[in-house]
């Protein structure tokens, strides 16, 4: 057999080592004995390698295109770089010494020495964790219903203690539904999502406005439900409010230990009122009795400054 | 193939890299509209090379990174890095170069350094071979060119076919030979061209 009996399929497959060892090696004898033979070789793998070359070309060239899509405001120049290692240096330490000036300032106020100005009566809404836990929470006091009235902190004090133990949920997206709705309903979603809107924007009346018409579109409407009573508690419309969150631990079984503790709240701002006094005592004991309650820590909170009066 | 070092998406692109063809370079593409900003902005701040160098240090890096993917078995080459890992030093490795600065040597222990490096010096040797085929390709025209680069691109005769308008796949095969042939016979009758070439690819 000379060059000319190998077809190029068969070199091909000789210089990707494709053949049989056998094969491979009888091969391999004959290119070295014929140099006919040798040069087609030679010829088929410059071939090869051409067309190597222009994969290759071509793999640099659309890489060098795609690279050149990456936008140049992505890439900072080196003297870029290190100075925005320096500003982010910079505010890093600013922010670390501005937080240490938060979490030590306390520490240092109550340094003082005890014979500085007695502080004005204040409740104290946030005693310490350590004083007491869940576990050994000792029975509330029985109600001060017959302690004087003028003997207790002002309605402003109860309404700033309130507003400072409440938590302003944060789910709210989820109350707007989705699916196939009736006309009234969507109507009802609507209203309720611009009641949300404002709300979120601090525009509490406009916000309570809208809650009371989705919920009179469709009085089904449970969460419009829950975003009525948040607004009045945040416009310190306490006895509104605690209307709606009864209403809601009555028909909004998901977020009942939500709706109690932030009833709870309302008769903690009413406190001056006797008939709050005593609802606040009777809920705040169930809330205590429980571990489980996703408010059982605040309302120990609340148990404190409650006994503190 | 260890695949330690690969996360799944790493795999799935070496996957798609060793099939060829369309899939291999949508996985380039993904590679650098996923990766490219880093590997540039990692060039740029160890070689202090322009963003223009930058790119084409990375382009240089995807066609070793590419060949060392596609040979047959060599997968295992990312046994002990990440494949973004290999390619961000062969991009530093190519800046180096784009910019005529000395590469340092590489620590035993990098080892996608050392694999990197390699594959310059491997290309290095071959910028001459690289130029005379660029030559040696004029003869063959333009036709001819793009089957030969779609058949290494790893497209299927298929696909070769459907893209040049071949009635049968079989037709795309016989294409391919026809145009190597006459890769082969412009240098039969250029045998300077072809002295030039043996040389400068194989030495």
């Amino acid at each position: 057999m000379d060059s000319e009996t190998y077809s190029p399929e068969y070199i091909e497959a000789w210089l990707r080592n494709e053949l049989p060892e056998e094969e491979t090696a009888a091969f391999r004898e004959k290119v070295q004995a014929d140099p006919a033979l040798a040069d087609a070789v030679l010829l088929q793998q410059l071939a090869m390698e051409a067309g190597n070359h222009l994969s290759e070309e071509h793999l640099q060239q659309k890489a060098l295109s795609w690279a050149q899509q990456i936008p140049l405001e992505s890439i900072p120049e080196k003297g870029a770089l290190k100075s925005r290692r320096f500003w982010l240096f910079l505010t890093g330490f600013l922010f670390l010494a501005v937080a240490l000036a938060y979490f030590l300032y306390p520490s240092i106020v109550k340094e003082k020495p005890p014979h500085s100005a007695p502080p004005e009566k204040k409740i104290n809404s946030e005693p310490s964790e350590e004083k007491g836990s869940v576990a050994e929470t000792p029975e509330l006091l029985p109600p001060p219903e017959d302690a004087p009235v003028n003997k207790l902190p002002s309605s402003q004090q109860f309404t700033a203690a309130a507003r400072e133990l409440y938590d302003a949920p944060d789910s709210w997206l989820s109350g707007s539904r989705s699916g196939d709705l009736r006309p009234g309903e969507r109507y009802a979603d609507s209203l309720y999502r611009a009641a949300l809107a404002a709300f979120l924007q601090n525009r509490l009346k406009k916000a309570e406005t809208l809650a009371k018409a989705a919920l009179t579109s469709d009085s089904s409407y449970v969460e419009a439900l829950r975003l009525l009573a948040h607004t009045q508690f945040l416009q310190n419309k306490f006895q509104e409010a605690a209307q709606n969150f009864e209403a809601m631990k009555a028909r909004y079984s998901s977020r009942d230990e939500e709706a109690t503790w932030n009833l709870l709240l309302c008769h903690y701002a009413r406190y001056r009122e006797a008939d709050a006094r005593k609802s606040l005592h009777k809920q705040l004991q169930k809330i205590l009795k429980d571990p489980e309650h996703a408010y059982t820590k605040a309302a120990l909170r609340l148990k404190k400054a409650v006994e503190s009066q | 193939m260890n695949k330690a070092f690969l996360n799944t998406g790493e795999t799935f692109l070496l996957a798609a890299i060793q099939a060829g063809g369309q899939a291999r370079e949508d996985a380039w593409l993904h590679i650098t509209q996923t990766w490219g900003a880093y590997i540039l902005k990692v060039a740029i701040q160890n070689s202090a090379c322009s963003p223009d160098e930058a790119r084409e240090a990375y382009s240089i890096a995807v066609v070793g990174v590419d060949k060392r993917i596609r040979m047959a078995n060599q997968g295992d080459f990312l046994q002990k890095a990440s494949l973004k890992t290999y390619l961000t030093k062969s991009a530093y490795y190519a800046a180096l170069e784009v910019k005529k600065q000395r590469r340092p040597v590489a620590d035993p222990e990098d080892y996608a350094g050392k694999l990197a490096s390699e594959d310059f010096d491997q290309r290095l040797r071959q910028k001459e071979c690289r130029l005379v085929m660029e030559k040696a390709l004029d003869g063959i025209g333009g036709r001819c060119k793009t089957i030969l680069l779609l058949f290494n691109d790893g497209y299927s005769m298929e696909e070769i076919a459907l893209k040049m308008g071949f009635k049968a796949e079989v037709n795309a095969k016989n294409e391919k030979y026809k145009c190597q042939d006459r890769f082969k016979s412009y240098l039969i009758t250029n045998p300077g061209l072809k002295k030039s070439l043996t040389e400068a690819c194989y030495g």
